[in-house]
């Protein structure tokens, strides 16, 4: 357990150099996100608007109180909650919903994106390659600047759900697509959100929204006409109704 | 529950009195139940309904156009059965036909010639001489096909199973219903003696055909 938290400690300050670690130009007056978030979303530190063309390390510094390490590049404190091998918590942080592998100080904020960090246990799962908390921006933003096309793949009884989904995740960009699935699941009760994505920063993202076929519907309908219910999530659950369970 | 009932008589009380007529398009409409067909086990043509509708909220939607929609009003009217629109933020979609609602694995959804569109049924716009259909579906493993039946040669017919893109395979091990009596035909093709009426194709998990009577 020791080797893989070094491991990742390695990987914060060894990696360099992404697209979005270039250039950094961003229009005057552009704006992006921050979240600060402890346990998964489940407490909110902070909430701000940010100069787009930050770094995500510059953003963070900017509103709160930092400790780094490793030459600024590793994130030790924020607000004096510190990380801790022995407890096998520490910060992490995701872009528009996505975890990158390269350092904070390394990715460059375009404008409208989230910078979200989350101090979390990291016992039972080291990676957390996205999440849904930022959900549409992993579809409308994604990482880098390519846009991918969204894909929603529905049965039928989902039809109107899949339709108001489609508009909401926007057409057009290029590449392999991101994936919306609906799903009924046999035997379920309420619905689940869940995000998964392939190993590399731009790799596109499915979310997969699974449950009883009420459920689906109702939390569809959920997303559609209130995303920010899900908010802060790393992923949502949702009963008949679909009223967010926590 | 008692007021919500009582909104909801007064909305169709009020959507039947806005109702426009017909303006002549006719499709074919039939609407299956999970044990039963509700309407129109032959398909009947009917005028699809346009106008006024009112959904489960009391928030009434008039249908400009002849929809998939309509045509489910149409039957509804005709053939007395109760279902329910329900009205969600971004559409409007049938939870409800007669007595079932949709719960678990299963619910509504409507095909057109065939086809499952990929939009609600009040924006799908129906043609002259379409065939839609409504059918209680459950999704636990995926969509059910629905069951189509073809007259082969003279005397014999062939079931096929329809997926959602309308594409058709020979269906295998089906039971045919011919005047009510159960006729188990692995190879999908049934070649019934003479003197029978009504023939439809049944099998576990997929929609019963239409009912098909002796030319």
């Amino acid at each position: 357990m020791l080797r893989r938290a070094l491991a990742a400690l390695c990987l914060a300050f060894l990696l360099v150099a992404c697209g979005r670690g270039e250039g950094g130009e961003a229009a005057e007056g552009a704006t992006a996100r921050l979240w600060v978030t402890r346990d998964r979303g489940a407490q909110v530190v902070l909430t701000a608007t940010v100069p787009a063309g930050l770094t995500v390390m510059q953003a963070l510094q900017r509103e709160a109180d930092v400790e780094t390490r490793y030459g600024g590049r590793f994130v030790e404190a924020i607000e004096g909650v510190e990380g801790s091998l022995d407890e096998q918590r520490d910060w992490f942080y995701f872009v528009n919903g996505i975890e990158p592998d390269v350092g904070a100080a390394e990715v460059r904020l375009g404008e409208g994106d989230v910078a979200w960090w989350d101090y979390r246990s990291w016992g039972e799962q080291m990676a957390q390659p996205v999440v849904v908390g930022a959900f549409p921006e992993p579809f409308l933003r994604g990482w880098g600047d390519e846009r991918r096309p969204a894909v929603v793949s529905a049965p039928p009884a989902f039809a109107v759900q899949a339709q108001a989904l489609r508009r909401v995740l926007g057409s057009g960009g290029s590449g392999e697509p991101n994936l919306f699935v609906l799903q009924v699941l046999k035997g379920a009760h309420g619905a689940t959100l869940r995000a998964t994505r392939g190993e590399a920063n731009d790799a596109p993202v499915t979310f997969r929204l699974t449950g009883s076929l009420p459920a689906v519907r109702a939390a569809a309908e959920t997303l559609v006409s209130r995303p920010a219910s899900i908010r802060f999530l790393y992923e949502a659950r949702f009963d008949e109704q679909g009223r967010i369970v926590r | 529950m008692v007021r919500r009932t009582l909104v909801l008589a007064a909305a169709l009380v009020a959507a039947a009195a806005v109702a426009s007529p017909a303006l002549g398009l006719a499709v074919h409409v039939r609407v299956e139940g999970a044990r039963t067909s509700i309407y129109g086990a032959q398909e009947p043509r009917l005028s699809v309904f346009t106008g006024a509708l009112a959904a489960d909220d009391g928030s009434v939607h008039t249908l400009t156009q002849p929809t998939a929609l309509g045509a489910l009003e149409a039957a509804s009217r005709k053939g007395e059965f109760y279902y329910r629109l329900h009205n969600a933020s971004f559409g409007l979609y049938v939870d409800r036909i007669g007595r079932r609602e949709a719960a678990g694995s299963a619910g509504w959804v409507y095909k057109v010639n065939g086809v499952s569109p990929p939009v609600g049924a009040d924006n799908y716009v129906v043609r002259e001489g379409d065939h839609v259909v409504w059918y209680w579906a459950d999704f636990s493993s995926g969509s059910p096909a629905t069951l189509d039946v073809v007259r082969r040669g003279r005397e014999c017919y062939r079931a096929f199973g329809v997926d959602d893109q309308g594409d058709r395979t020979a269906a295998a091990n089906v039971t045919f219903r011919i005047d009510g009596f159960p006729a188990f035909r692995p190879n999908g093709i049934v070649c019934p003696r003479a003197h029978w009426h009504r023939l439809r194709a049944t099998k576990p998990d997929l929609i019963r055909s239409e009912l098909v009577v002796r030319p």
